[in-house]
């Protein structure tokens, strides 16, 4: 595969055109099919009559069997693939603090990935609440309707509370996903460039260009999947994060994770700036503010040779592609599905969602996610790895009951499943789902009842 | 790696310096009333040279080959009306954070608290911000309570 990459100008001016022909767009269309996603029924209705067993009297039948076994809503209700959308607005994209009712669209879109790639049934959420234990509350309080929670767009280091929090007092998985998603697409894109380069987890050095939540969680994430932190070094806005930075008491009392990694990372005690931390590193994660210029051609030059760079912020990378590889990085990975190797957490959260849901899971934790990673790495492998495909993109939909078998099996290995299967069988049902909800949005859509666009 | 408790040295001046100052700052983030002097490195550099010969004031270090990586400082204070009638008043505690976490805060309390009680000290307090839970928790797990609150407003 051939993929000529375009100069600094043209990458920069695409991208400014691409965007405001979506926003154009969004907004017509938003204001064409008000709203996204929708419920319909999944019984049949041929009379009336039938709604003497769908709803009273036949009913209350069921709901005295749930009342009596707590576990049955998953398997008499919609609750096994259901999940809940829960946002504050406080971080939505690249928007800031919006609030909740902006929020909404986005979360609807959220739904509707739910829906298309995993063939789970997603509630958007936006909730009227910020402060962080009543934000506890309700997520707690709407645990009876839902087999998994999703959080999204919650501002840091808030967000980090709220999953541990609820991680540990949940029942059904909790999820994250500007954290645990990015995390683990980003896992999944470096096991496959380590490979290409000939490299190991334990002895690879990596920087990571932003402390924000994203990062945070990789972090975290390559450290369970075997990356040791001692040759992992974080910077931020102030700088290379170490020991004995001078704002670590403060974090200390705002920001407990980062503080924890300030104390656990960067073994060589380097300090300094970004510059310091590349001279003779391995990897480049950047998660930051939009390119470009961001990050320098310069800087790259300080790297190891055959070096890796991941440059993630939306819209705009921190350093284009093209200058990136000019200045000697092998492998590049962006954000962004118009260059090679976008790493994007849509390939993660259907399929670990699947998986979470026919399982039955517990919780997620980063064993799991790992595995997952490490499954989507694995089928990208199978069709052939290079520079420009690490990661399988979002039209090879086969990967998503894959990662869901993953999530699933490794569920039960970890004695959170309460639904418990062989990882074929895992597999075929996620299949099974997907394809029949791709197929029931084909059909709405050949029928007229999704109404075409009109293009 | 062995870590030596002993009194504040002149030699340690700029390294002490510089943790006092970083706890000063922290406490600075808890209540605009404890918003920072200036030339703060100089005072406090002045008072932790004055401790040295001073009686009624003691400032320890915790040292690891040669690096100065934690600090107490307290003050001999005279209760008129109670008894005991001698206290202990821990002004200053602090760790470095690679440093925390290992027991080295209770060591440093312990070695201050045997040597005040020489003095006659029978009874040991410290002063944090208000604000700063992290030494409410600290403190407590110490065997230590809430014993006067200090409230106060801008004039």
């Amino acid at each position: 595969m051939i993929i000529i990459l375009a100069t600094m100008e043209t990458e920069g001016s695409e991208a400014g055109e691409n965007g405001a022909r979506f926003s154009r767009l969004a907004i017509e269309y938003a204001k064409k099919y008000q709203g996204k996603i929708q419920t319909l029924p999944k019984v049949p209705v041929k009379s009336l009559n039938d709604f003497s067993i769908w709803y009273t009297p036949g009913v209350a039948a069921v709901s005295l069997e749930i009342a009596k076994n707590e576990d049955l809503s998953f398997e008499m209700t919609w609750r096994w693939n259901s999940v809940g959308i829960v946002t504050d607005g406080t971080r939505v994209l690249g928007l800031g603090n919006i609030g909740p009712y902006g929020a909404m669209a986005v979360m609807e879109g959220k739904g509707l990935i739910f829906k298309y790639l995993g063939g789970v049934d997603a509630v958007p959420i936006p909730i009227n609440v910020h402060d962080k234990d009543e934000i506890v509350k309700v997520v707690k309080a709407i645990e009876p309707a839902f087999g998994g929670i999703n959080l999204e767009d919650i501002e840091s280091p808030k967000c980090f509370y709220l999953l541990e929090k609820l991680s540990s007092e949940m029942n059904i998985p909790v999820w994250h996903d500007d954290q645990l998603g990015t995390a683990g697409a980003t896992l999944a894109g470096i096991l496959n460039a380590l490979k290409l380069t000939g490299r190991i987890p334990e002895k690879t050095k990596v920087v990571f260009f932003g402390s924000g939540a994203a990062n945070i969680a990789t972090v975290k994430l390559f450290k369970a999947a075997g990356f040791d932190l001692k040759n992992i070094v974080m910077v931020d806005s102030k700088g290379v994060l170490h020991a004995e930075r001078e704002d670590m008491d403060s974090l200390m009392k705002n920001n407990p994770w980062k503080y924890e990694l300030g104390l656990q990372t960067n073994g060589s005690n380097i300090k300094g700036t970004v510059v310091d931390a590349l001279e003779g590193a391995d990897v480049l994660i950047a998660a930051s503010v939009p390119g470009p210029g961001t990050i320098k051609g310069e800087w790259i030059r300080k790297m190891a040779k055959r070096s890796i760079v991941f440059a993630l912020a939306n819209p705009v990378p921190e350093i284009w592609p093209g200058e990136a590889k000019r200045n000697g990085a092998e492998i590049v990975a962006t954000g962004r599905s118009d260059f090679p190797n976008q790493i994007n957490n849509s390939m993660v959260f259907p399929g670990v969602f699947r998986g979470a849901l026919d399982s039955r899971t517990k919780k997620i934790n980063e064993k799991m996610i790992v595995y997952a990673s490490m499954e989507l790495a694995k089928f990208a492998e199978e069709k052939g790895i290079d520079e420009n495909y690490i990661i399988p993109d979002m039209t090879e939909w086969e990967v998503f009951p894959r990662v869901a078998a993953a999530i699933a099996s490794k569920s039960v290995e970890e004695g959170l499943a309460r639904k418990k299967a062989t990882r074929e069988e895992f597999y075929l049902r996620a299949k099974e789902i997907i394809e029949k909800n791709r197929e029931i949005i084909e059909k709405l859509m050949n029928m007229g009842y999704i109404e075409d666009i009109g293009r | 790696m062995e870590i030596k408790i002993r009194d504040l040295e002149e030699n340690d001046l700029k390294e002490a310096t510089d943790l006092v100052v970083r706890l000063k700052k922290f406490n600075s983030e808890h209540d605009p009333l404890f918003a920072l002097t200036e030339d703060l490195d100089n005072v406090v550099m002045k008072y932790l040279k004055e401790s040295i010969t001073m009686d009624s004031r003691d400032v320890l270090v915790a040292e690891e080959e040669g690096k100065i990586v934690g600090i107490v400082l307290a003050e001999i204070v005279d209760r008129l009306f109670y008894q005991p009638l001698k206290e202990v008043r821990i002004t200053e505690l602090y760790v470095l954070p690679a440093y925390r976490k290992k027991g080295l805060g209770k060591r440093l309390i312990d070695e201050i608290a045997k040597k005040e009680k020489k003095k006659g000290c029978n009874i040991i307090t410290v002063e944090f911000p208000n604000e700063n839970l992290l030494a409410h928790k600290f403190y407590t797990s110490q065997g230590m309570r809430s014993i006067i609150c200090v409230y106060g407003k801008m004039l």
